[in-house]
């Protein structure tokens, strides 16, 4: 039954090498480059959709002897980052056979969903090594792919940073090694915390590592440089595609960390509750400084780019909420815990599903105001930016709004502060997202003129994000684990 | 005479169809206009008659729905597929005394406004997007008022905020004739002045706050009671004790009335429905005077019920007191407060906006008050509730006329002012008899529905012994005889302040007809009043759980006017009446040279005319601290941005010829240093292990 998924994320590995090889020995313009790529992110969907559904109905499913587990949860991820892929595939449409870097873009869309649906999926720190080492200079050379100056310093600068974050997760490996040991683990397990200063040493290093990757505040400080100067379509997969990924092995991390793995499998090794309560309060803090940095920053920017880029980090606040409840609840409450693994993955896929096109968006023109007008020059993309608008605002019944109503009961149960700092927090964000709407429909000086491949994606976005608020809830009838 | 909760079905007892075409006629007609907008039809008629159409449908259902709860039955309708069956969300309807009155006002009016609109909005430029947004906000309203669970409810609630935002700026190309406050008018420094987009804006954002604290309620509830249900969350409140125990009863019960607060533009959310105004004008007769502002009044009649059952421990009963002679008191500062602006506004439809959340107060007066009663006068406490409701239903009519008829007047007069205003009566007979009788109705002056809505909320909030809120009240309710008479004097009678460029004339069959029928209804509402109103009571209270025996109904729900508290209010009243009349009518007082002379009462116009400078206070504290801060934080960001391109290649190229300046070429220089690095190394180990 694991059969079809493995063999399809062969394929997609596959594809990811042929194109090179088609674009050397037959052009590296040719159309049938973007169509293998197209190719790779339909597989990557199949795949995802079959794991989800096989997770929903037998739970967990193990690949290559137990180094790969998937459940509903990753798979759901995975499913998200393949649709976003294909709107950032829609959005960039063929303009990224015209850069010189052709047909880098293209080629390695198939090793981003291959990597990740190993990052979510992988249950051995080394094995998490080598899927961060995969995506992250993916995701780097994507950022210096277009052709112009910006894009390639803001690759500079994530590279530079990058590379520490990933010398912190080394260390966080090393330490679970050991800390794995001692508790007579696998050499390679994903270790619960413990009461030791050492574990105090690895938490650090995990939450600088993956703080950087998914823009937690203090390590975020790269995302408006990247996210705000780099090219919309390459940004586009990136913080829409990648980071899915990301955000995935964050909450696995953090189940495991917390000593969720452990208690599930019904050996009582945890010495202390303690360590889980550290960790959501951790949590908890970071969540706070998150959402309220972002949206404040967000509130008086007059660039889009950069407005993004803040409520991206804004929204990565919430789902850290979200990720303080699991660390929270993963020893004590499973049900609540699966509320938590819910509210991650639909914040998730929600944000993603709406950032990618938006971002892709910002590549149209170079006026700041890009936004504006856009209802007057373009019904579709205006009416369809203002649904992604309202769905990252959390409006019923758009897919937003079920991660965070998940959010707000799982986190309930666990602090009352942090519901309040994320109820401030969310009214403070509509300040942004109502002016964004209001940009839409005022009129524009000058009137945007949106590429029918973007307005295509923008639209097809708001489609899912709409179809996805009333079906995924009767579909995840079964609880995340 | 006790609260049983024995009128409350927790079962389903019907399927889903025809009771969810209330609010799926609508949804279809508004996704009807969406298609034909996208794919360019542009004939205004067909939206307009479109619209109609679809509302029309939703109010012969729900008129079915009212016949068969006011027979006795309660309809709980659902869905045989859960929504969402992890956390068993369904699809339901459920029609109680309480929805299925809801539904026949939030309809009946909404088709009554429907139709005038295509009178008042042929030939605008938007009135594609006017009459998709208007049919989304009825279809959004209706599933609010029928749901049967509070995840749906809250679909409708969050559908009529958006369609609310989208219809407040509907003139977003902002023309100086849309706007709200005089041009260039300033408090502090503040803008009172307002566009149609940016009081869009305001308004979702004023009542997004509340929106994410109901969320944030709903969460907390479904954890404490593993269900959404509306009747299921009434039938079992055990989850109250729980609260109360831990003594954040109160807090908890705040946090998820700040939803309705907000919608109902309660203090202190009340500025966003001021600016509201800038839509066209039926929808301010729809949604900020007839339908959406009830919605949080709606809310806590819904809810009403479900803490009444739970307050017979005495802990929970201690802490839902405090909470209700809270929720009481912003009632009635909300309702003063309202008043008193009113009183010197200039703009015809602000007065009318001042004077809805006023009413508003009183509505919250009354249901607050029945929280109160219910801990020490259970057979008081239904009163409250019944108030409540009442109020909100005679108001929904006689505001909804009234605003129908500022629509046509501004139109006439060419201007929002009602200082280019005067003697309409002359030129409209029919308009200024439906202005008077819907404007005496406001002043609650008998026989007319107003009146005894009114003192319903009055008696109950003197049965609950809260001193200050009735005296509010009926201070309040002298000030409203008051603006209401001066507001139909100048406009309809005395000499206009301003010439402007008005044609006066009667309004068209399709916009007079809504109007002079509202206005008709609100004095026979009134007129049958002694003799339907109690029967009417029962069955909404017996429906809301709330058991009563025939005789104690007559005499808690009829309204003497020989009692002593109606003689003081009618008293006060009349002395407001009079005294307005004999200073516009007798003795001509000039204000505009008073303020011009007195510095005292210009400071006391000013005060009330920038709305106790609330606004500006919002503005300066609020928007201008997270502004600063945002700022902050963004010079931040530019400094690491320097950082990046300046002060870290600086650093390095510096390090770089440091460095390069240590190799020198000589061996006994590489030699010492060498040893100077292991001799550090050595000691710092030697520190370390000690």
């Amino acid at each position: 039954m694991n059969d079809p998924v493995l063999i399809i994320n062969y394929a997609i590995v596959a594809i990811g090498l042929i194109i090179p090889v088609i674009a050397v020995y037959k052009s590296r313009v040719s159309k049938l480059i973007p169509t293998l790529a197209w190719l790779s992110v339909l597989l990557s969907a199949i795949g995802s959709t079959i794991l989800l559904y096989n997770t929903m109905i037998k739970g967990p499913i193990q690949f290559y002897n137990g180094l790969l587990v998937h459940d509903s949860f990753t798979a759901f991820i995975w499913l998200g980052a393949s649709l976003t892929a294909a709107l950032s595939l829609l959005a960039a449409g063929e303009d990224p056979l015209i850069w010189e870097s052709s047909p880098g873009y293209y080629s390695l869309l198939p090793f981003v969903l291959f990597g990740i649906f190993i990052i979510t999926g992988a249950n051995d720190a080394l094995l998490i090594l080598a899927a961060w080492l995969l995506v992250s200079v993916i995701s780097y050379v994507y950022i210096a792919l277009p052709p112009e100056k910006n894009s390639r310093a803001a690759a500079i600068r994530y590279i530079m940073i990058g590379a520490v974050a990933t010398l912190f997760l080394a260390v966080w490996i090393a330490i679970d090694t050991a800390l794995a040991s001692q508790q007579g683990l696998g050499s390679f397990s994903l270790a619960p915390l413990t009461l030791d200063k050492i574990s105090g040493l690895a938490l650090a290093t995990v939450i600088a590592a993956l703080g950087f990757k998914t823009g937690i505040a203090p390590f975020h400080w790269w995302v408006p440089s990247v996210y705000g100067r780099a090219d919309g379509r390459v940004v586009s997969v990136v913080a829409g595609v990648i980071k899915l990924g990301f955000i995935g092995l964050l909450a696995k991390i953090t189940y495991a960390l917390a000593g969720g793995t452990v208690v599930s499998m019904g050996t009582p090794i945890l010495q202390s509750l303690q360590p889980a309560t550290t960790l959501a309060y951790v949590f908890g803090i970071l969540a706070v400084a998150t959402m309220t940095y972002g949206n404040i920053a967000a509130l008086t920017t007059k660039d889009l780019r950069a407005l993004l880029s803040y409520s991206s980090i804004a929204q990565i606040g919430y789902i850290l909420a979200a990720l303080a409840a699991l660390a929270y609840f993963s020893p004590r409450d499973s049900t609540l815990a699966n509320y938590a693994f819910a509210a991650i993955a639909l914040q998730a896929v929600a944000y993603g599903l709406a950032k990618a096109p938006l971002f892709s968006l910002t590549s149209v023109e170079t006026s700041q105001d890009r936004l504006r007008g856009l209802l007057s020059s373009n019904k579709i993309a205006g009416a369809a930016a203002g649904v992604l608008l309202f769905s990252l605002l959390g409006m019923p019944p758009m897919l937003g709004f079920w991660g965070k109503l998940y959010m707000f009961i799982a986190v309930a149960g666990f602090s009352i502060l942090l519901v309040v700092a994320a109820m401030i927090n969310s009214a403070i964000s509509s300040a942004y997202y109502v002016k964004m709407a209001r940009d839409i429909v005022s009129e524009g000086e000058n009137e945007t003129q949106v590429p029918k491949h973007i307005e295509a994606a923008v639209m097809l976005s708001a489609i899912i994000i709409l179809a996805f608020g009333f079906i995924a809830p009767l579909i995840f009838s079964i609880p995340f684990s | 005479m006790e609260f049983t909760g024995t009128g409350l079905v927790v079962e389903p007892n019907a399927s889903l169809m025809p009771w969810a075409l209330i609010w799926g006629f609508s949804y279809l007609g508004a996704a009807v206009l969406a298609i034909l907008y996208f794919i360019g039809v542009k004939n205004e008629k067909i939206y307009g008659w479109g619209s109609v159409a679809s509302i029309a449908l939703s109010t012969i259902v729900s008129f079915m729905a009212l016949g068969k709860v006011l027979g006795g039955e309660v309809i709980y309708a659902a869905s045989s597929v859960t929504w969402v069956p992890w956390i068993n969300i369904g699809i339901g309807v459920y029609l109680d005394g309480l929805g299925a009155i809801m539904a026949v006002i939030v309809s009946f009016l909404s088709l009554l406004i429907a139709i005038y609109s295509t009178e008042y909005m042929k030939g605008d430029w938007g009135v594609q997007r006017y009459f998709f947004f208007f049919t989304f906000f009825v279809a959004s309203m209706l599933l609010l008022v029928t749901a049967d669970n509070l995840v749906l409810m809250f679909i409708g609630w969050e559908g009529t905020g958006i369609a609310s935002y989208a219809l407040i700026g509907h003139w977003y190309t902002d023309e100086e004739e849309y706007w709200v406050g005089i041009p260039g008018r300033k408090a502090f420094g503040t803008p009172m002045y307002f566009e149609p987009s940016h009081s869009g804006v305001r308004a979702l954002m004023f009542t997004r706050v509340g929106d994410v604290g109901l969320l944030i309620g709903m969460a907390a509830l479904y954890l404490l009671t593993g269900t959404f249900s509306i009747p299921e969350l009434a039938a079992d409140t055990g989850w109250l004790a729980t609260l109360a125990s831990k003594g954040v009863l109160t807090a908890l019960l705040l946090v998820f009335t700040l939803g309705a607060l907000a919608k109902s533009a309660q203090f202190p959310f009340q500025e966003w429905l001021v600016t509201a105004m800038t839509g066209p004008t039926p929808v301010s007769a729809l949604i900020h005077a007839a339908t959406m502002v009830k919605a949080g009044v709606y809310f806590m009649l819904r809810m009403a019920p479900v803490f009444l059952l739970g307050a017979s421990l005495p802990l929970v009963a201690s802490q839902l007191q405090t909470y209700f002679v809270i929720i009481a008191g912003l009632g009635a500062i909300t309702a003063f407060m309202m008043a008193t602006m009113a009183l010197v506004s200039n703009e015809l439809k602000l007065i009318l906006a001042y004077s809805t959340a006023s009413q508003l107060g009183y509505m919250f007066i009354g249901v607050a008050a029945a929280g109160v009663l219910v801990s020490h006068a259970h057979e008081a406490a239904a009163l409250g509730v019944v108030a409540g409701l009442s109020h909100l239903m005679s108001h929904a009519i006689f505001k909804a006329a009234l605003f129908l008829i500022a629509g046509w007047l501004i139109h006439a007069a060419h201007s929002r002012f009602i200082d280019y205003m005067g003697e309409y009566a002359k030129y409209m007979k029919v308009t200024a008899i439906a202005m008077w009788l819907a404007g005496l109705s406001l002043m609650a002056i008998p026989p007319l529905s107003g009146f005894f809505s009114k003192e319903l909320t009055l008696k109950a909030a003197e049965e609950a012994h809260l001193v200050w809120v009735y005296a509010l009240g009926v201070i309040t309710a002298g000030l409203t005889a008051a603006y209401t008479l001066r507001m139909i004097l100048r406009v309809m009678h005395l000499p206009p302040k301003k010439e402007g460029h008005g044609h006066p004339h009667e309004a068209p069959i399709l916009m007079l007809a809504p109007y002079t029928f509202l206005a008709i209804l609100a004095l026979v509402m009134g007129l049958v009043w002694t003799w339907v109103y109690p029967e009417l009571a029962k069955g909404i209270s017996e429906t809301l759980g709330i058991a009563l025996a025939v005789d104690a109904v007559k005499e808690l729900y009829q309204v003497s006017i020989a009692a002593t508290g109606t003689i003081m209010t009618l008293g006060w009243v009349a002395v407001n009446f009079i005294a307005v009349a004999a200073i516009y009518l007798a003795l001509k007082v000039d204000f505009d040279s008073i303020l011009e002379k007195n510095t005292i009462a210009r400071a006391i116009h000013d005060f009330l005319f920038d709305r106790w400078y609330i606004n500006a206070l919002i503005y300066i504290v609020i928007v201008g601290g997270f502004a600063g801060l945002s700022m902050i934080l963004a010079g931040i960001d530019h400094v690491i941005d320097l950082a990046y391109h300046a002060a870290i290649p600086a650093v390095f190229a510096l390090g770089a010829a440091g460095l390069r300046a240590l190799h020198r070429g000589k061996t006994d220089y590489y030699l010492m240093l060498y040893m100077y690095f292991v001799s550090i190394i050595l000691l710092v180990l030697y520190i370390i292990w000690g």
